[in-house]
């Protein structure tokens, strides 16, 4: 990769840090196999970024690789002390742990989409994220159609469970 | 809670981590130097290993029938688990080709689609590879044994013979994903490493079913 592609891949990691980041944590609960994904994520990135071509937009493109590589991982069987980088840093890190404390509605959502299967983990990040429905179906290889009704039904089981909750 | 409102909680979530997460830019360009484990190709990696193991093994097959070819009963019996172990290291070979045309890019669907695909096959191979057994009851067989063996020893050789046959065909035909809901079946399948052949065979079906739906 030359310096300016390694810019310009910078640039891109630095301008959806947060998606990285909300993949890791949606496809593994322990902190240090969230680090590992995220630097899976980011090499699996790295790898693929030179022969990224403009038939698809970039967010696709990203979202894409990031996503097979996190339902990749989730799949995998991880063997203790399994470690995938002889790095001595992390890629990622908080300057500031956010707030996660239990009580939280982030963290009640957080842990609705943790119990989805991995497909329906997938598409709710992406409908979170506020991606077209086009969008959706471009990433995961669905209709739009499919994916409508898909995010309705999940839609449906989120607000039952929060209500369920604030009862 | 309202849509909107969880979509709210969503974007405040983003906005904390855009103010909190720093990325560390030394660690990443290192990952042009440093060799790094691949978790994706973890399973490419098994399937080298598994076709130089596989070739290993079918050319020491080879030169055995070659230099056997006085004993009719060990070269057709080695020759043919030559042959089924020519098979296993050829659908190795395609898994290989199968996991280069695969895109991390594509879609979500169709990429873990094709890496469940390859990985449930190695469950085809598997039973297939079963079918060698009875030729491991013959290979010892030889010209002596069948002029002089006698009407008991015969018996009991082709009871094992016609047992093992038996058995092998009809483990061929039940260790298959229709019947993996029986609790032997899976039990005998995972107990031989099978364990991510079966995850792999269900999301299959997941996916196919997925994509149904709507």
């Amino acid at each position: 990769m030359s310096n300016q592609q390694e810019g310009i891949f910078l640039t891109i990691i630095e301008q959806n840090k947060g998606i990285i980041y909300k993949i890791a944590n949606s496809f593994k609960k322990d902190e240090n196999d969230k680090k590992d994904l995220v630097q899976e994520i980011i090499f699996q990135l790295w790898r693929a970024f030179p022969s990224f071509d403009d038939r698809s937009k970039l967010s696709t493109w990203m979202y894409r690789v990031a996503l097979n590589v996190g339902i990749s991982s989730y799949r995998k069987e991880k063997k203790k002390n399994d470690v995938i980088v002889p790095l001595s840093e992390t890629m990622m890190d908080f300057s500031e742990e956010p707030e996660t404390s239990p009580e939280t509605q982030l963290s009640l959502l957080q842990q609705f989409i943790n119990e989805l299967k991995e497909l329906d983990r997938a598409l709710m990040l992406l409908y979170l994220e506020e991606k077209s429905g086009k969008e959706i179906a471009e990433i995961l290889g669905l209709s739009e159609a499919n994916v409508r009704t898909k995010t309705n039904r999940i839609k449906e089981q989120l607000k039952q469970k929060f209500s369920k909750i604030n009862a | 809670m309202e849509e909107s409102m969880i979509k709210q909680l969503w974007q405040e979530y983003d906005q904390k981590l855009e103010k909190s997460l720093q990325l560390n830019y030394k660690i990443i360009r290192e990952m042009q130097t440093k060799k790094i484990e691949d978790h994706i190709n973890s399973f490419r990696r098994n399937q080298v290993l598994g076709v130089v193991a596989g070739i290993l093994f079918t050319v020491s097959l080879g030169f055995l029938v070659i230099n056997s070819l006085n004993n009719i009963y060990f070269a057709i019996s080695i020759g043919l688990i030559a042959l089924f172990n020519i098979f296993a290291v050829a659908s190795y070979l395609r898994h290989l080709i199968m996991l280069e045309r695969i895109s991390i890019a594509d879609t979500i669907t169709g990429t873990q689609e094709k890496l469940a695909a390859i990985q449930s096959s190695l469950n085809m191979v598997g039973r297939i590879m079963i079918l060698q057994t009875p030729f491991w009851c013959t290979f010892w067989y030889n010209q002596q044994l069948i002029d002089h063996g006698g009407a008991t020893f015969w018996a009991i050789n082709l009871t094992i013979l016609a047992l093992f046959t038996i058995l092998s065909v009809y483990l061929f035909n039940t260790l298959t994903y229709k019947n993996i809901h029986r609790k032997w079946v899976r039990s005998f399948v995972e107990s031989f490493g099978g364990k991510k052949i079966i995850k792999a065979m269900e999301f299959l079906k997941e996916i196919e079913e997925y994509k149904m739906e709507g």
